[in-house]
């Protein structure tokens, strides 16, 4: 090598040039043909490194933090106008309905029928943790969870019988944090606020990416979604009255009467009802589990993951039992 | 840059639309720099949307004395990733090729064959020491300039070249050895 110095500020100038494309590395190896022999495999390494490096958000990605970013400034914005308000819910409602007229009516319906590929399961996913941010009590997130957990269990399922496991791994996870605030509501009651890490549980969010369209069976709970913020929000302010046909045309008669059934529940109904959905998805959502475990189109790493929501869904289902029999 | 100033200025004093285009303009590096640090890509999304509500939350005592807002929010996201480091260092890991989403996924073969390249370069990547990855990550994922670099972790713009060379050459020489099934 000759001069050490001098090389490295030719290394440092070929490696910005090829950092911000304004060179190749056959045109820089041109340019210092004296020092080409050496320069060449550290270039080759930048390239490499910068290629590594290009990852890309996906839009579905893009499209929900975007909106998440939304719904948290709307909060503080509302928070600081309006002080004495605890849940700024028409802000949220507002949101919703932002992102249902953004969508399009139909797209947030749809995308309950949705696997992991599709590019509306980011709002399947969005939808699923407002529901649980108006879910209200205790017992309605953690039904609202149990549902979660069923829906996971089922996509990957889908998943392997269809040879798309690139996602399930996002799934796992998601699944032991529903678990997990499901434990944590069988603890404390569910206390923690709606966006906390408890009652929206982090990686819920996360979006895959392949492409196809399954049907299957929740539609029935975007009910509790759209009825509760509307209802608030018509009283509460302008923006969103414009939105609601849009918000009542993606509802149809069985969405309406099940929202408005499931708010006139009294407490012993309700809690009744979740123990009979904690001791029937208590037997069945293990064995779902162990028969994905069971698969060898698992690979490991989300088995490890999966052995641990294996382990937790009897200790939670057992504990949000108890709790709900002492209540 | 002067725009840059503006729109953080506008920023601090509640301005959430001139929040939203620094978000906007910053958001596709920070997600590579944590996606390529913590090689998971749901847990990548979760803390990129993590670092932008505490820059939300954070921006109003933002003092642009001798740090620029580039370097501050890669900061925000390195703090974000030493608590993470720290809640995760008992629990497995999630291999890259479950997670890491790649920049081209219509092509199935360029896919293989990049995944196993990225694996490669980031097992390499973990003979590195600490400066050195955060060197490669700042520059590379989150597309910072030496200058930008060099506020972000506090050295000389002098010690980030030498940290990014040895890096490089550090990198190379673990590739080489892997294509030489061990031997050079």
């Amino acid at each position: 090598m000759g001069n050490t110095k001098e090389f490295d500020n030719i290394f440092n100038e070929c490696l910005e040039h090829l950092l911000t494309g304004q060179e190749t590395i056959e045109q820089c190896l041109q340019r210092y043909p004296k020092y080409a022999k050496e320069l060449e495999p550290l270039l080759r390494t930048v390239v490499l490194m910068h290629k590594v490096a290009d990852v890309k958000p996906t839009d579905e990605f893009r499209a929900r933090a975007r909106y998440q970013m939304q719904l948290k400034m709307a909060r503080t914005g509302s928070q600081a106008k309006r002080t004495a308000r605890v849940v700024p819910r028409w802000a949220i409602a507002a949101c919703t309905a932002m992102l249902v007229f953004v969508l399009g009516g139909g797209a947030v319906l749809a995308s309950q029928n949705v696997m992991p590929g599709n590019l509306l399961y980011a709002v399947k996913l969005t939808t699923e943790n407002l529901q649980v941010r108006l879910a209200g009590s205790s017992d309605g997130k953690t039904e609202q969870y149990i549902a979660m957990a069923n829906a996971r269990i089922s996509e990957m399922a889908w998943m392997v019988n269809n040879n798309k496991t690139q996602n399930l791994q996002a799934a796992a996870q998601r699944l032991n944090n529903y678990y997990s605030s499901i434990g944590e509501l069988a603890t404390t009651g569910g206390t923690k606020t709606a966006f906390s890490s408890a009652a929206v549980p982090a990686g819920t969010l996360a979006t895959p990416s392949a492409t196809t369209m399954v049907p299957t069976t929740q539609t029935q709970s975007l009910g509790a979604l759209t009825t509760e913020p509307v209802t608030t929000v018509v009283t509460e302010t302008s923006i969103v009255v414009t939105s609601t046909p849009i918000i009542l045309g993606t509802m149809n008669s069985n969405n309406i009467a099940a929202a408005s059934v499931n708010s006139n529940l009294s407490n012993s109904n309700r809690t009744a009802q979740l123990l009979n959905s904690l001791n029937s998805n208590a037997a069945v959502q293990p064995s779902e589990i162990q028969q994905l475990l069971n698969s060898d189109k698992v690979p490991d790493s989300v088995k490890t993951t999966l052995q641990k929501a294996l382990a937790q869904s009897n200790i939670v289902y057992q504990s949000a039992i108890d709790n709900a029999n002492h209540q | 840059m002067q725009e840059e100033l503006n729109l953080v200025q506008r920023a601090r004093q509640g301005d959430q639309e001139a929040f939203a285009q620094l978000y906007e303009a910053h958001f596709d590096k920070i997600f590579r720099y944590v996606v390529l640090k913590i090689r998971n890509q749901a847990e990548a999304e979760d803390m990129t949307q993590q670092v932008f509500v505490k820059a939300y939350e954070s921006i109003g005592s933002y003092q642009s004395q001798g740090v620029p807002f580039t370097a501050w929010l890669f900061r925000i996201a390195h703090n974000q990733m030493v608590d993470y480091v720290r809640k995760q260092s008992r629990k497995p890991t999630v291999p890259l090729d479950e997670s890491l989403p790649i920049a081209d996924e219509t092509d199935l073969e360029h896919d293989v064959e990049t995944k196993i390249e990225m694996e490669k370069v980031v097992l390499a990547t973990k003979q590195l020491t600490k400066a050195q990855r955060e060197v490669i990550s700042l520059r590379f994922a989150g597309g910072l300039s030496i200058t930008e670099a060099a506020k972000t972790m506090r050295k000389s713009e002098g010690a980030i070249k030498a940290l990014q060379h040895s890096a490089i050459l550090s990198l190379r020489k673990t590739l080489l050895v892997g294509e030489n099934g061990g031997k050079y």
